[in-house]
């Protein structure tokens, strides 16, 4: 999910790039938790009853569901904020916040997307210099697609 | 390849592998819906195939085309294409396609693990349809796999019952990634109360999976261990029951069955609003219609072996939670009735299909209320009663809806619109002949005639004759659908954005046909109303 947030006021353009999510780690567990019931009390009650092949399947479908919902929340906390000024492009990035920051200048920066092949997603990277940053790597070819225009359109203007 | 910030022009093109390659590959979900939607015609011709074979013995009395063991493989393998080939699969075609495109995501929440999910399906069904080729012949036991029965089957066994893992594994994939996209992904704006009813069933479909599934999993696994490695789950004679084998597989049927139906009524809750030209009626009593059959599910499986012996008790149970399903489904009906009442409606192919799904599985579900009351359903049970009363729910109920929200939403997936007097003909020549095919069934099963036979008396002659021809035409008359797919695919009247007037809903927003990648930037889904849908 790419937010564009102009800013007239300080001459700056900001983006901040996150996945998409539209639910926090308590609010999936909740749902988990109403969705695993039902297969490991089935699972539970079918060994009560002397089949006892059901559980261990609805116990690995329950873990598969609780390991895809975590890996959905742990990428789902991933942000980027990119700053577009006439004096300087500031990336920065990190999980919750920003832990890492690149300070570029506008005029000599580079946004490079390079294709997918097969299994392997394109890339956007930005950067100046020999120094590069790698953004929107959680973002679908897409909206990485999307991001690359919009800096480089952003870039163009401020030069 | 790179682009360099100075030498780029705004308009990107999607960049994507072609050939095979892209189809391997991919991870986008209209690719990936795509691929399920033609594997699961593919499986509807070849599902197809076996049922005018078994409508061709049955033409008349005597063996005519196939020895008996044959006939029911073919009875067995019908059932287990259209369920797990056929139905499941178009299913999770149209999530694919739909769901991002309706909540406003730019994808599936796990797109890789949305490429296993379909790619494990060909090699299920390379097991499966191997086995007709393998000595001894396909499985021939039926569908439900009953021991001791099943265990009779040759060297095909162990790939029927590896091919149902894989099938379920694909399923359970295909859930946990629409219920991790629905819950994770939705626009800013989009609240469960807003998502189109077709989420909606979708999210409970998973759910259903979800819990029935392991339960397959873990009875199908049983057989196998009593087969080759000397176990009695099922075996009398060890020890084991039989009877709890039907117990454990209906505990998973029962709501296997919702899992075919409730997508086809989120699809008839998004076309009759759009030709009725209003909102759908009673939005939240849909959704909680749908919530209450899905959980009605769980607690009815044993109407499905009423006549295997169980106590009063437990016959008056399930006799009555059985009888309690018409309550959360006559809500449905009356809703899209109510919907439908002083609408300002046109009659395009989508709107046709979608008013005979509501009809026909009406009479499909009333056929069922019969067959849920004990009494009643110990003269019925395996009889061509139970026939008719099953595919007037599948045949005229899902697959009704597939083919109505096919004609519907094509126009969005190939940029084109169909050709609507083609659409009419394959219409009214599917619902005539449908109704020739499986009508006259409810007649044979009153009269006595048993399921799963090749050979018949006499006095069962002239409904299986008619019941044939209707057979013969209704598959023919799918080759039409295939031929208004194929013509709309390669070109027609350019479709617009919104291609209904009446059509309302994010995916309606995107152009037809839709870019490869959408919702870049998250759409505004807060003035999108639930009722709309």
């Amino acid at each position: 999910m790419i937010e564009t947030r102009p800013d007239p006021e300080n001459d700056r353009h900001i983006w901040v790039v996150r996945p998409t999510r539209s639910l926090t780690w308590a609010e999936a567990k909740r749902w988990l938790y109403i969705i695993s019931t039902v297969p490991l009390a089935g699972g539970t009650l079918f060994l009560f009853f002397g089949v006892p092949l059901v559980l261990p399947f609805a116990g690995i479908e329950v873990g598969l569901l609780w390991a895809a919902f975590y890996y959905v929340q742990l990428t789902g906390q991933r942000v980027e904020i990119i700053a577009l000024s006439p004096q300087s492009l500031i990336l920065e990035r990190g999980r919750k916040a920003a832990t890492e920051r690149l300070e570029l200048d506008p005029a000599w920066a580079r946004v490079e997307l390079s294709d997918g092949r097969g299994w392997q997603p394109s890339s956007l990277r930005v950067g100046s210099h020999g120094r590069f940053m790698e953004l929107g790597s959680f973002l679908t070819d897409g909206e990485r697609q999307f991001l690359a225009n919009a800096l480089i359109n952003a870039l163009k203007k401020s030069r | 390849m790179s682009q360099a910030a100075t030498h780029h022009d705004t308009h990107h093109e999607a960049h994507h592998a072609t050939g095979i390659t892209r189809w391997l590959t991919t991870t986008n979900h209209k690719d990936i819906g795509t691929m399920y939607l033609v594997f699961s015609l593919i499986m509807f011709f070849i599902g197809g195939s076996m049922a005018m074979i078994i409508r061709l013995e049955l033409f008349q009395p005597g063996l005519q085309f196939v020895n008996p063991q044959f006939f029911n493989s073919m009875t067995t393998m019908h059932a287990l294409v259209m369920i797990f080939g056929a139905v499941m699969p178009a299913w999770t075609g149209f999530a694919n396609w739909l769901v991002p495109l309706m909540i406003g995501a730019p994808d599936m929440a796990l797109p890789r693990l949305n490429n296993w999910s379909f790619w494990i399906l060909p090699f299920a069904f390379t097991l499966l349809l191997g086995t007709l080729f393998m000595p001894g012949g396909a499985p021939a036991g039926g569908w439900t796999m009953y021991p001791p029965l099943v265990l009779q089957t040759g060297e095909a066994f162990p790939f029927l019952i590896f091919a149902v893992h894989f099938m379920g594994a694909s399923s359970i994939a295909g859930a946990i990634n629409i219920i991790a996209t629905v819950f994770n992904m939705r626009a800013p704006g989009m609240t469960l109360m807003k998502l189109p009813l077709f989420v909606w069933t979708w999210i409970i479909t998973a759910f259903l999976l979800i819990a029935s599934i392991p339960v397959l999993a873990g009875a199908v696994t049983m057989l196998l261990t009593d087969k080759f490695f000397g176990t009695s789950f099922f075996n009398a004679a060890g020890g084991g029951d039989p009877v709890m084998f039907q117990h454990i597989f209906w505990f998973f049927g029962h709501p296997e069955v919702y899992i075919l139906i409730l997508p086809a009524f989120g699809i008839a809750s998004a076309i009759i609003p759009t030709f009725a030209r209003k909102p759908l009626f009673g939005y939240s009593s849909m959704v909680y219609a749908a919530a209450s059959i899905a959980f009605l599910s769980f607690i009815v499986w044993a109407h499905h072996m009423f006549t295997v012996g169980m106590p009063l008790a437990g016959e008056l149970f399930f006799m009555y939670a059985t009888v309690l399903i018409a309550v959360p489904t006559g809500v449905k009906v009356f809703n899209w009735v109510a919907t439908m009442w002083q609408g300002s409606m046109t009659f395009e192919t989508p709107m046709l299909f979608a008013i005979a799904f509501v009809v026909l599985f009406t009479i499909g579900g009333f056929s069922g209320l019969m067959l849920g009351v004990t009494p009643v359903d110990f003269q019925y049970h395996d009889t061509y009663f139970v026939v008719a009363h099953f595919h007037y729910v599948l045949v005229t109920g899902a697959v009704y809806a597939l083919i109505a929200g096919t004609y519907f939403w094509l126009p969005k997936w190939t940029g084109h619109m169909y050709d609507e007097k083609l659409g009419k003909l394959h219409f009214w020549l599917s619902t005539i002949s449908v109704n020739v095919l499986f009508f006259p069934q409810h007649f044979l099963g009153l009269a006595g005639m048993p399921r799963r036979i090749p050979d018949y008396a006499v006095q069962f002659a002239d409904w299986n004759m008619v019941s044939s021809i209707g057979g013969f035409v209704f598959g023919a008359s799918q080759l039409l659908f295939v031929w208004g797919i194929v013509k709309c695919a390669r070109g027609g009247e350019k479709a617009t954005a919104q291609v209904w007037e009446g059509a309302h809903g994010l995916e309606w927003t995107v152009p037809s046909p839709a870019p490869y990648h959408t919702f870049s930037e998250p759409p505004d889904a807060s003035t999108i109303e639930g009722g709309m849908r």
